[in-house]
Order: C-alpha cells, then sequence, then structure tokens
C-alpha cells in the first residue's frame, strides 16, 4: 500500500490509465450521473463508496460501455472510448477486466472454460488457454475445481471464478461492481481476501466499488465518495475516514468507530 | 453485424431461413401428400376406380344380402355382364356398386334404369356415377330438354340424359373434359334466367299467372328471341300447370258463385271480413234483432270494397242465395246475433242462370226436328200477306170507284174488312210466334256458348281424361251448331223486322176501316144528304190506298225467295248431331257442380290459401331468355307491368356446370391437401419461431447492449453511413425499429415463401394474406420472446464486458442456451466452447 503523498506524487507525473470528463447519465427522468470528472493513475486502487442508488454501479459500467452515457467523455489510455468503433471498443474491453456482482458466470460452461473462454474467442490454443486459466485460478484457490460447473460452487467461489476470468484477461484496469453484494458474510471474507492479494500485487489498476469500509481502508489508495450522482468527497482512506468533509463521509467514519 | 460476406451472425441466421423455408415446405408438402394417397385411397375404396363404377346403391345394411341378391337379379335378366361389389357401411347404409357393361352405356339404359332398379329391397336410391362426365346444375326444369339437345350437339358428348334435377352429360374420354366443359359454358352463357324481384310488401296475386303474362310481353322484342316462362316452383312444368289449373278453377267458382252486391244503408260503415244475414226465402222466416242465427240463414261475408260507389261485394258462406234476388241484410254479432240492419243486398246467380241457358237449349234443340213446323209458320205469313194484299186491292176498287153507292156494296166492303182482320190476325199471332222462338233460341245460343267455354276449361267431369277427344269433337260440334243457330236467330230477326211494320199499319188500317165502314153504313140507312158519307169514304179510301201502296212496297216474292234460301240453310243444321249434342248437354247438366253457395265459398276460401301460399312463397317471377337482349327495355315492360318502380329485374346464370363426383372429390382432396400442408406450415412456423428465434428476439430487445453504437453515433447524434440515414432516421430511431421490422419481415418472408413451395392452400385466402400471418407470427413471437425463451442477461451482459461480439455472444452464449431446434443444430458447428 502506498501512502497518500506518493500518490499525490505520482499523480502529477504519470498520464492516468482512465479519465472522465463531465459524464452524466439519466435513466428516463431521473438523473443518476451529474457530470462525474474521475481520473485514475496506473496501479491505483480507488474504492467507490456510497449509499445504494447514488449512481457507482452505473458509473463502472459506462466505462466499458456497458451502458452507454448520455454525455461526457472517457478516456482509457488516452482514447475516448465514447468514439471508438465497435471493433476497438471489443478490443479495449478485453483489456478492462470487470467482475460483476452476480458473478454471471456462463452455466454451461465449466469453471475453467468459463475462465478460459474469452481467451479461446481470441484465438488462443486450447492448452495455451487452459494453462492461463489455470494459473488464473491458483491465484484464486480454485485450481483444483477446474471441471466443476458453476452450480456446484457456493457464492463466493463463483465469484473467485469471475476473478480469475477477469485476472485470466490479464486487464491492465480492473473494474468491481459491488462483488461481495450478493454474498453472504461467511463467504464474503473468502473474497475479500482474495481481492486484498491482487491489490497488494500491484500489477492492475483497479476501480472497486463496495460497501466494505474497511476493506476500503486497507486495501485502497483513495476512496471517492459519490452522492445524488455526484462526488462529495474524495481523498485518502485517512482523509476520508478521519477527517470526512461530507456528510456521507461522516457516516462512515461512525462506521468505522462503531 | 450486418455484413453477410463475413462468417457472422447474421449470415448463420441467413442460412437458417433457407434451411427452414426448405424443411417446412417439404415437411408441409410431405404431411399434404400423405394425407391426400390416404384420402385419395380411401375414395378408391369407397368409389372404385376411375370409370369402375357406374352406379351407387345405398342400402340398409341389415337388408344388404337381400338388396345385394336383387341387384344381381336385375343385371342377370336386364344387364347381363355387368358387375356388382359391396362396399363400405356407413351409418346403417351399405354402399353397393354396380359396374355397367360397355354395351349398356347407352342412353336408353340410364333413362330405364329407374324401372329396372325401382323394387330393390332396402335401397334408398342409387347415384348415377359414370365416368368421365360433367353435370349441368341449377337450370330450370322446363328448359332440361333444350340444354340436353344442345349439350349432346358437342363433339366429344356421348350423349346426356336427366338426372334428377340436373343434366348428367358423359363424355367419350377424360380428354375431351376440358373442352367440353368450355363448350357448355359458351351454350350456358347463351341464355340467362330474368329474375323478377319485389319489394318489401309488394304481394303479386298470381305469381304463375304473371309469369306467363310478362313471357308473351317480352317475346320479341328489346334482343329477347327466346323466351319461357319459368316462374313455378323450381320451374316443374307440372306444378306450373297444377297452379294454373287452380287459378283457372278459382275464377271459374267466382264466375259461377252467387255474387253479391252490397249496398250499405245510410249511415253504416261496412269493412271487409264483416258478415251479413240475409232476410230471405230459404229460411221462411223473419230475422229479427237480437235472435240467433240458424244454420238455415244465408250468411254473407264482405269480401272487397271494389263495388264502385260506395257499394262493396260479398260472397255466400253459409246458406244458398238461389231463391234470393234481392234481400235485407242484417250484421252479424258476436255469439252468432243478428244485429241491426245495414245494407240491401243483390244476388247474382250465374249458377241458375247457366242452368236456364242448358235446359233452353235442350228443349230448343229437341225441337230442331220439328223445323218444318217453323217454315209452315212462315209460309202461312206469306199467304196471309198475299191474301191481304188482294184483299186491299179490292177494297180500293170499291172506294175509288163511285164509293160505296149501296148496300150492297157496303156489305161487300164489311165482309173484305172482316176477312182482312181475320188474315192480319193470323199474321200477327204467327210473327208473335216466330218472335217467342227467336228469343228462345237467342238464349239457347248465349247457353251453348256457355257449355262451350265450360267444355274448354275441361272443368265438366264426363269430358275429361281419356275423354279428351271426345271432348274436342263435342266442341268442335257445339260451336257449328251455336254458329248455325247463331245465323238462324239473325234472318228470323230480319223476317219479324220486315213484316212487323206492315203488321201494324195494317192492323191501324184495318180498325180505322171498321170504324169508318160502320159510319158509312149508319149514313146511309138514316140520311139521304151525300156530302158526311162522301168525306168518311174519302179518308177510308185515302187509308185504303197508303196501306195498299205499304203493302206493294213490300216485295213479297223477293222476300219469299230469301225465306226460302233461310229454309234451305235450316236444313244444314240436320247435318249436325243435334240428338248427340243434347244428350251431352243433358249429361253437362246433370253433372254440373252441385255445389251450394256456401260450399262454393269455402271452396274459394280454401283455393284461397292455396294459391295464396304458394305464390308468395314465391313471389319470385323468372324468365328464361336468350343473352344478349337490351335491358333497359324489358325492364321498363315489368315495371309497367307491375306498376311500380321498385319492381327490378336481375339477370342470372341460366346454369352451372359441375364436374362429377370423383372430380369433385378430388378437387376437394386437393383443397384439403392445400389446408393441411398450411396448417402444416403454421404449425412448423411457430415450432421455428419457438424454437429458434425466441432467442434472437430476446437479445432483439437488448440491442444496445449486444451492438454498441458506431464510434461517433451517440444519443442524438445523426447517423452518417448507413441507408436508414437516407430515410432521415437517427441510430437510435432505427435501432428501435430494427428489431420490429426484423421480426415482421422475417415472419412474413418465411411463412409466404413457406406456404408458396409447400403447395399450401387455404379457400378464400391467396398467398398476399399469408404475408400478414406470418408478419403476425413474427410481430407476436418478437412481442412475447422473453416468455418463451429466458434469456440469461447475465451471461449476455459477460459476455459484452469480455469484449466478445454480438455474433459470439449469439453463438456461444445465447443459441446454445435456448431450446433444441434447426438454428441450435446450427449453430454446434460453429461453436468454439462445444
Amino acid at each position: 500500500m502506498r501512502t497518500a503523498e506518493t500518490a499525490i506524487n505520482a499523480r502529477s507525473t504519470i498520464s492516468p490509465i482512465l479519465k472522465i470528463e463531465g459524464l452524466k447519465k439519466s435513466y428516463k427522468r431521473k438523473t443518476v450521473l451529474r457530470g462525474i470528472d474521475l481520473s485514475l493513475l496506473p496501479g491505483e486502487t480507488v474504492v467507490l463508496m456510497g449509499p445504494s442508488g447514488c449512481g457507482k454501479s452505473t458509473l463502472v459500467r459506462c466505462i466499458n460501455r456497458l451502458t452507454e452515457p448520455d454525455e461526457g467523455r472517457i478516456f482509457y489510455e488516452g482514447r475516448d472510448l465514447t468514439r471508438l468503433p465497435v471493433g476497438e471498443l471489443l478490443e479495449t474491453r478485453k483489456r478492462i477486466g470487470y467482475v460483476f456482482q452476480h458473478f454471471n458466470l456462463i452455466r454451461r460452461l465449466n469453471i475453467l472454460d468459463n475462465v478460459v473462454f474469452a481467451l479461446r474467442m481470441q484465438g488462443i490454443p486450447v492448452a495455451e488457454a487452459e494453462k492461463v486459466g489455470i494459473e488464473a485460478l491458483a491465484d484464486v484457490g480454485l485450481a483444483d475445481r477446474t471441471r466443476d460447473f458453476p452450480e456446484e460452487l457456493s457464492g463466493g467461489e463463483q465469484q473467485r471464478v469471475g476473478i480469475a476470468r477477469a485476472l485470466a484477461m490479464k486487464p491492465a484496469l480492473m473494474l468491481w461492481d459491488e462483488p461481495t453484494a450478493a454474498l453472504d458474510p461467511i463467504l464474503v471474507g473468502e473474497v475479500l481476501e482474495v481481492m486484498e492479494r491482487i491489490v497488494c500485487s500491484g500489477k492492475t489498476t483497479m476501480l472497486i466499488v463496495t460497501h466494505e469500509v474497511g476493506f476500503a481502508r486497507r486495501a485502497a489508495d483513495r476512496i471517492i465518495l459519490l452522492a445524488g450522482g455526484e462526488i462529495v468527497e474524495e481523498g485518502t482512506p485517512a482523509e476520508v475516514f478521519s477527517r470526512p468533509k461530507s456528510e456521507i463521509g461522516e457516516k462512515y467514519k461512525k462506521l468505522l468507530k462503531g | 453485424m450486418l455484413s453477410i460476406s463475413r462468417d457472422t451472425f447474421l449470415k448463420d441466421l441467413l442460412i437458417w431461413f433457407l434451411l427452414s423455408v426448405i424443411l417446412a415446405s417439404l415437411f408441409a408438402a410431405g404431411v399434404s401428400e400423405v394425407a391426400d394417397n390416404y384420402f385419395s385411397q380411401a375414395v378408391a375404396g369407397l368409389m372404385g376406380e376411375v370409370g369402375e363404377y357406374d352406379l351407387l346403391f345405398q342400402v340398409r345394411t341389415d337388408l344388404q344380402d337381400v338388396a345385394v341378391s336383387q341387384i344381381k337379379k336385375v343385371i342377370k335378366e336386364k344387364l347381363p355382364g355387368s358387375i356388382v361389389k359391396k362396399g363400405v357401411s356407413v351409418a346403417g347404409k351399405t354402399a353397393v356398386f354396380v359396374g355397367l357393361h360397355t354395351r349398356y352405356r347407352t342412353k336408353e339404359v340410364y333413362s330405364d334404369l329407374d324401372l329396372y332398379f325401382q323394387d330393390i329391397t332396402g335401397n334408398a336410391g342409387f347415384t348415377i356415377m359414370t365416368e368421365p362426365r360433367l353435370t349441368l346444375s341449377g337450370m330450370p326444369r322446363r328448359v332440361i330438354d333444350l340444354f340436353i339437345r344442345e349439350a349432346e350437339a358437342i363433339p366429344g358428348v356421348k350423349f346426356a340424359f336427366k338426372d334428377g334435377g340436373k343434366i348428367a352429360v358423359l363424355l367419350e374420354s377424360t380428354r375431351d373434359r376440358e373442352r367440353v366443359q368450355k363448350d357448355l359454358r359458351r351454350i350456358i352463357d347463351q341464355y340467362q334466367i330474368l329474375e323478377v324481384t319485389f319489394p318489401s310488401g309488394f304481394e303479386v296475386e298470381n305469381s304463375v299467372e304473371a309469369g306467363r303474362t310478362l313471357a308473351q310481353l317480352l317475346a320479341g322484342k328489346d334482343g329477347i328471341s327466346y323466351i319461357r316462362d319459368v316462374t313455378a316452383g323450381e320451374s316443374a312444368s307440372d306444378e306450373q300447370a297444377l297452379l294454373l289449373t287452380i287459378s283457372e278453377i278459382k275464377r271459374f267458382l267466382l264466375s259461377y258463385a252467387g255474387q253479391v252486391e252490397i249496398t250499405p244503408a245510410a249511415g253504416s260503415r261496412l269493412l271487409v271480413g264483416d258478415l251479413l244475414v240475409l232476410e230471405g226465402k230459404e229460411s221462411n222466416r223473419a230475422l229479427q234483432e237480437g235472435s240467433t242465427l240458424g244454420g238455415e240463414d244465408v250468411i254473407v261475408k264482405v269480401t272487397s270494397d271494389q263495388g264502385g260507389n260506395g257499394k262493396k261485394q260479398g260472397l255466400i258462406i253459409q246458406g244458398d242465395a238461389s231463391q234470393i234476388s234481392e234481400s235485407t241484410a242484417f250484421l252479424v254479432e258476436e255469439k252468432n246475433k243478428v244485429g241491426r240492419k245495414v245494407a240491401t243486398v243483390e244476388v247474382n246467380s250465374p249458377k241458375d242462370k247457366l242452368d236456364r241457358a242448358l235446359t233452353d237449349s235442350i228443349e230448343l234443340l229437341q225441337r230442331l226436328h220439328g223445323l218444318e213446323d217453323i217454315s209452315m209458320e212462315g209460309d202461312g205469313v206469306f199467304t196471309a200477306a198475299k191474301t191481304l194484299q188482294a184483299a186491299l186491292r179490292d177494297a180500293d176498287r170499291l172506294l175509288s170507284g163511285s164509293g160505296l153507292s149501296g148496300a150492297g156494296e157496303v156489305a161487300e166492303f164489311s165482309h173484305l174488312l172482316e176477312g182482312i182482320g181475320g188474315q192480319l190476325q193470323t199474321m200477327a199471332d204467327t210473327l208473335a210466334r216466330l218472335s217467342y222462338f227467336e228469343n228462345r233460341l237467342n238464349d239457347a245460343v248465349a247457353g251453348l256458348e256457355g257449355v262451350q267455354v265450360l267444355t274448354r276449361l275441361g272443368l265438366i267431369p264426363p269430358l275429361q281424361g281419356d275423354l279428351a277427344r271426345k271432348a274436342q269433337l263435342f266442341d268442335d260440334e257445339l260451336g257449328r251448331l251455336t254458329e248455325k243457330l247463331r245465323e238462324w236467330a239473325r234472318g228470323l230477326d230480319d223476317f219479324i223486322n220486315d213484316f212487323n211494320p206492315l203488321v201494324q199499319t195494317l192492323l191501324s188500317w184495318k180498325a180505322r176501316a171498321m170504324e169508318l165502314a160502320a159510319q158509312v153504313d149508319t149514313v146511309q140507312k138514316a140520311l139521304t144528304g151525300k156530302s158526311a158519307s162522301g168525306n168518311v169514304l174519302a179518308e177510308l179510301s185515302g187509308l185504303t190506298a197508303e196501306s195498299l201502296a205499304r203493302m206493294e212496297e213490300l216485295d213479297l216474292d223477293g222476300l219469299e225467295k230469301e225465306y226460302a234460301m233461310f229454309i234451305t240453310g235450316l236444313e244444314k243444321l240436320k247435318s249436325i248431331n243435334t240428338a248427340g249434342i243434347v244428350d251431352e248437354l243433358k249429361t253437362v247438366k246433370s253433372s254440373l257442380p252441385k255445389l251450394r253457395d256456401e260450399e262454393i265459398g269455402r271452396a274459394i276460401s280454401w283455393l284461397d290459401n292455396y294459391l295464396g301460399g304458394e305464390t308468395r312463397s314465391r313471389s319470385k317471377i323468372r324468365l328464361f331468355v336468350n343473352s344478349g337482349y337490351r335491358r333497359e327495355g324489358p325492364l321498363q315492360t315489368v315495371r309497367e307491368f307491375f306498376g311500380s318502380d321498385q319492381v327490378d329485374l336481375h339477370a342470372l346464370p341460366a346454369a352451372e356446370v359441375e364436374s362429377d363426383v370423383r372430380n369433385e372429390l378430388t378437387q376437394l382432396l386437393q383443397e384439403v391437401k392445400g389446408v393441411i400442408a398450411a396448417i402444416t406450415v403454421i404449425i412448423l412456423g411457430v415450432l421455428f419461431f419457438l424454437l429458434d428465434q425466441t432467442p434472437v428476439m430476446a437479445v432483439l430487445h437488448y440491442l444496445d447492449l449486444v451492438a454498441p453504437y458506431p464510434a461517433g453515433c451517440r444519443k442524438e447524434a445523426q447517423v452518417s453511413h448507413n441507408i436508414w440515414a437516407k430515410f432521415g432516421l437517427r441510430e437510435n430511431s432505427w435501432r428501435r425499429l430494427l428489431p420490429w421490422l426484423y421480426s415482421l419481415v422475417l415472419g412474413s418472408l418465411w411463412s409466404w415463401l413457406t406456404f408458396l413451395f409447400s403447395g399450401a392452400q387455404v379457400p378464400y385466402v391467396n398467398s398476399a394474406h399469408f404475408l400478414f400471418v406470418g408478419g403476425f407470427l413474427g410481430l407476436f413471437f418478437f412481442m412475447t420472446a422473453n416468455r418463451f425463451h429466458q434469456l440469461n442477461l447475465d451471461e449476455v451482459i459477460a459476455g459484452t464486458a469480455l469484449g466478445l461480439s454480438f455474433t459470439v455472444i449469439m453463438r456461444e452464449i445465447v443459441i446454445p442456451a435456448g431450446r433444441p431446434g434447426l438454428l441450435q443444430f446450427l449453430n454446434r458447428r460453429k461453436m468454439v466452447m462445444k
């Protein structure tokens, strides 16, 4: 984990891997995002927190255009994703890992096939893809369950398969959309443990949407608080949780003390 | 995504489309073919092969053995060489087929088949099923013979015959069917049925008679060169004849019945239907208001307002009015009570008049043998006339000389006057007898004319039936006799008229002469003066000279010659069999309906009911005419005839051409085949769309997810590079439209092509309708796709997030998760993750 100071220094000298400018999104008459400006540096871990319905998941989904934003621009590695041709967009998506709240595994495939699915679709030979897949599964502690099918796994295990699937693509950016929200508390721990391990490896830039305050304090380089479709506070975990400037920050501070 | 040249899912869909259309078409065609074969074999089992059988009997199943043995017996006796086969039994009836030997397939045999097989036990009738054949139907019965003649003139027609209400046209060969059918249609087109229709509420009293009259009116006008009245029920000539006869009977009875003319009393109002009781001789009692009617009372029903001058007409419905000529009428009130006096009636009984006429005729004819008496009467007149002429000359001579100068001359003159008086009386009496005879003769002539009318109507029982020839002879004889008698009566009339004025002149001369002669005689005896007697004599002489001059004017010789010729003419009457006619007239008189007025009234009511029912139920008048007439002319004539512009005239086809039973069944089976194919196509369409298209259509609901906007094409951005831009559609507009269009077009094309290729047919539905059906099917499945296919959206989102293309997502995620079908089958070879 890096300190806030090193992070700030880095921000001033390194180009961000992801930069969002004025992102807006509405569903019918309800405005979900009201002009989000955000940037992530390579290797940085940013935790996005906020009350339910504040637009966290929408923001993450807009980044790889699973949801089409209404306005604003999203730069990934310097290229505007909202202006990319379809082919290039698909290629870009392959380098952005995505971990879903509900795992989103393909039920007809065993877990190894789930993990290597995207690799195989890229034309990577079976053996090579499976080698990568097994390594990814090993990273999440499921190397011995390669032939099992999703329904044979627990929720935590399925989520770890989802993580392995994202890792197998060797993404430069990983988007986590509340990965533990659908898990019972007993299973949350095993997923958080895997997540922390990946964060600590520092290989990938991460944008994590979570309500796990403890995890955020431990793993995040930076915490962004979102409320009403706007960023209301941003800073290191210490800044946000010790000296909160926003109402929502105060609530999280109290939550930590409690 | 839209490229079909590359290996995309769109190409997969295209291949699926072609294959599914081909497979569905083949399968539907196969199913319908199998069904067709099955039914065709069933028909062959039921009807035999083409041309194998000619007659189909439907006999009671429980009596089938007896029936078959009887049929075989008939065949052995009448149609040896023909075959019999028992068919299937359905609903208590067994089909028995008879195949006639070829030598019996003749018109004569077919015409006699009814006679051959009329006594088959348990036989419910037979159907002629000889093939190849065409059938003409729908033509009026009265023109069946016409069509038979014309049909038989067509080359390729073996013969034609009446088969029930239709015409069976047997062909030489099946190959002739089309050509003969065309020729038959051409013949049918040469004629039309003109149907006269009436507005609601318009009633024709006797449509049969109206039809007949109209046919006469229209004949030869406005291009109508051929016309036949075919009005009566389905144009059955027997029925038409019956209706006409009944109409004539009604007319006769009406003219024969006691006709009552009713003059309402002042202040009385009578309505049609009111009943009146007559005060008359029959009941032998005086009617009193409030009394109850008796069975012997004469009751009249008011039947019409058409009497003129406020008078009404009535019909006697109880009693007989033969003894009544004029009477007071009382209203019949409730409970058969005699009401107030309401009218006077005058009864006219043609029945009695006819009876009297017959009596006179018979008497006269019986006296025709004594024609010599008449001749002698005439001779007596001439003798008297000549004697009178001589006497008048003598009288003139006596008076024109020195006058009646002496007693001898006066006595001579008086004697002369007496002689003249006797001759004059004889002559007057003879002329009176001749006049009476003439009157009787005229009555007899009128009676004979009435009798002749009756015989022409054929209403007199002894002259009906096989006596028709006799009736004709009687009619001829009666005609000749009536004509001779009429001439004779005219001659007699002339004769009497020639003499009557003379006789009157002479009688007045005689009276004055007698008077003057008496004066002369008195003067001669009492007075000596000459002047007075001279004056009297001068007047007497003048009168005598005048009478003689009148007498001389009468050309007695000429008259005598004419009279002789007249008498000679009378002799010719003897050549007529008057005795025979008298016998017939006696028969007629004795056989005249002995109906009382009330019975006639009831009979007329009954006939009215029958005629009313018959003609009202068939208030349309139908005329069979040639085509090519000018429509306006007949229409105008018809409207004028009925006096209404609302009456209309419709032209209908004269007949229709039908194929034989097998052909109809074959056509029916073709339709069944087409319908089965259509049903199969629809079922397959539902299956194909349910199994293969619902996953695709379910994904189309999330098109934005699986197919991101192209670069620069975001919300509100104009499309610049696809065809939709040409129509001014924005990216998001055509994206919203695309799934609907896909479903609509796919469904329409799939159904249309499959219907076409499978040979599907549905009556009254053409292939264009299938476009709508298919379009509806496609839209229905698009709208309900998520109900039929539970799309796992999480998997699709995962694939999208992993950067997979639409093609990969469909091939690897969506289609494999769907139901097994053709698309999934085809997809397997494209899948990487099998």
